[in-house]
């Protein structure tokens, strides 16, 4: 096994964790970081084919977005979080749940 | 690595003083919405507590850009202006403007409706949102690339995840909040896909044909369809296509109603302006989009017959007409079907959205059995809303039915080119929809004419002359794009719209 498919590897893995704990956890703060988890495997994803493909360094500057992108649906989420719990005094998606699905 | 392209060979171009000025002229559009963002935050900070000047701001800034692109799509005719800052980002055409000049109008339309007192004043973070929606929306159309993509479909979604928390009750929160998770989670997934994407082809743009890169022999069959479609979960997840339609009951039913209008119709079309370039370049087999389209169509028709909630009920109705417009996709070769059918969701969606906002104004109603009997209180306003939903549902004399005439008439001919059997399945079933549609569309108007009021609605006479006005304006639209619908044609048609 060599380094690239080692490091595809822990993208895979990575999103997959991700997903796994959007799926299974239920709180919203616990949601989100999954939400990062995958963002970060897309970035190594990035990083590695970036070194595949060197012309332009285009792997390395869509890395460099996808963080920005990160901690603005960060701020943007946790300002979100930080309302619901204002009202309901929780951040269990269970619990705020008083719309008929 | 043996993926090594024919761009290793070509020097880099670089820069110059003179490329850079003629590439922002090309972006005036968009330089005119940032400016206007960038003046709004100064008054946002300012000791200025009115939004008269806010709200007047971005009329002023909205109307050029209207008129930028309509002179874009004048001058630009058959041409395209395709290496804007020396890169493939972003392609200028007159399609494209388009498609700019239709949300442009929209928002405009938008922005002329009443606000629900629920949204906290001066309202000026609101005109900021929804500038940067549309900045989003109109960079989406332009975008050539999945750098540019990701951006300005980053740029829609953060400012619609505030503009849904925007109204002061413990559900706007809860909707907001569902749909950042769904939206976040959506996203991720689509910069996943994006990243494999370049891994396989070693490009990220919409040019050229890395496709063919796409289906070589070095991937197993399975890897380019999971690419593909995680990428395309992101897009369709935004135009609320089955089954990435989940978030869109619950924020319909809880946002403020104005944004419900701009959410159904800006990041939508433009996430469809978008879809058919994609598509194109994909060469995407009928069959997906097909049954994506069936299934889109069927979801929403058969979940609203059941609604209560006249703004759910409408989410659901706006999941059918995606599945609609997906339809038009199936012959992406040409585009004056979906622009026509996207022109005419306008008039119509926007018309129905600002009787649900008058109604739920006036007199507190949300529920389709509240609206029985407001024919007698406010005739004009009923026939409006007897219009929009005729149309809506894609009946004669009303441009709804045009469109879906232009629409199964395509579908027909593509079916007598290709003989697939899915394209007269999913000519047959667009059929049953639109007749199941009728069920729904109808309940509203039936019961403000032919029930009596419910004694709860406090029932005293008011008049609006602004939501008249703009009725009047759209219910004529509506209508004259029936009987003349080569006037809409005409203009689409002036310019090349296949690729």
């Amino acid at each position: 096994m060599n380094e690239m498919q080692l490091l595809l590897g822990t993208g895979a893995f990575l999103f997959a964790a991700g997903l796994a704990v959007i799926v299974s956890k239920k709180n919203a703060v616990m949601v989100l970081m999954g939400i990062e988890l995958m963002l970060n495997a897309a970035n190594l994803n990035f990083i590695v084919f970036g070194r595949m493909h060197p012309e332009w360094h285009q792997g390395q500057f869509f890395a460099l977005f996808v963080i920005v992108l990160a901690a603005a649906e960060a701020a943007v989420g946790l300002a979100l979080i930080l309302r619901v719990y204002r009202y309901f005094r929780t951040v269990e998606l269970d619990k705020i749940n008083q719309m008929k699905g | 690595m043996q993926y090594s392209s024919e761009n290793m060979n070509t020097p880099i171009n670089w820069l110059t003083l003179e490329s850079v000025s003629d590439s922002l002229y090309w972006l005036l559009p968009e330089l005119l919405l940032t400016t206007l963002i960038l003046l709004l935050t100064i008054l946002i900070i300012s000791p200025v507590k009115s939004d008269k000047w806010q709200k007047g701001l971005v009329f002023f800034g909205i109307g050029p850009y209207v008129l930028v692109n309509g002179y874009f799509s004048y001058v630009l005719g058959e041409t395209q202006i395709q290496n804007l800052f020396n890169a493939d980002m972003l392609i200028v055409n007159a399609q494209a403007a388009k498609w700019k000049i239709l949300l442009g109008l929209s928002m405009l339309v938008v922005l002329l409706f009443p606000l629900p007192l629920t949204v906290k004043r001066p309202r000026g973070e609101y005109f900021l949102l929804l500038t940067g929606v549309l900045l989003g929306a109109s960079l989406l159309v332009i975008a050539n690339h999945f750098m540019m993509v990701l951006i300005s479909l980053e740029m829609i979604s953060l400012t619609s995840y505030l503009l849904t928390g925007l109204a002061r009750t413990r559900y706007s929160a809860e909707a907001a909040v569902k749909y950042f998770l769904f939206g976040a989670a959506a996203t991720a997934v689509m910069v996943y896909g994006v990243s494999w994407l370049y891994g396989i082809t070693g490009h990220v743009s919409l040019s050229g044909s890395e496709l063919a890169m796409l289906e070589n022999n070095f991937y197993p069959d399975w890897v380019p369809f999971l690419v593909v479609t995680l990428i395309s979960s992101g897009i369709l997840f935004k135009v609320a296509v089955a089954p990435w339609h989940i978030w869109v009951p619950d924020v319909y039913e809880q946002t403020p109603t104005p944004v419900v209008a701009m959410f159904s119709v800006i990041p939508k079309l433009a996430g469809f302006a978008f879809l058919i370039k994609w598509i194109t370049w994909l060469q995407w087999p009928v069959e997906e989009v097909a049954v994506l389209a069936v299934l889109t169509m069927s979801v929403g028709n058969f979940a609203a017959l059941r609604q209560v909630n006249v703004k759910r009920m409408m989410g659901y109705s706006s999941i059918a007409h995606s599945g609609f417009l997906m339809m038009a996709l199936l012959f992406p070769g040409d585009a004056s079907v979906l622009f026509f059918y996207a022109a005419v969701y306008i008039f119509m969606n926007l018309g129905a959205f600002l009787l649900i906002n008058y109604y739920e104004r006036m007199y507190r109603i949300q529920l389709i059995k509240e609206y029985d009997g407001f024919f007698r209180i406010s005739p004009l306003f009923g026939i409006y809303l007897v219009v929009f939903m005729v149309a809506l549902t894609g009946l004669p004399p009303t441009a709804g039915f045009t469109a879906k005439l232009f629409l199964f008439s395509g579908v027909l001919a593509q079916f007598q080119e290709s003989g697939s059997a899915l394209l007269m399945f999913t000519f047959v079933f667009g059929i049953i929809n639109a007749v199941v549609s009728f069920a729904y569309y109808v309940r509203i108007p039936y019961g403000m004419i032919f029930r009596d009021m419910h004694s709860s609605v406090n029932i005293f006479k008011k008049y609006s002359v602004l939501e008249n006005f703009l009725c009047l304006f759209l219910v004529l639209a509506v209508l004259l794009l029936f009987f003349k619908p080569e006037w809409l044609m005409g203009w689409i048609n002036n310019s090349s719209f296949a690729f």
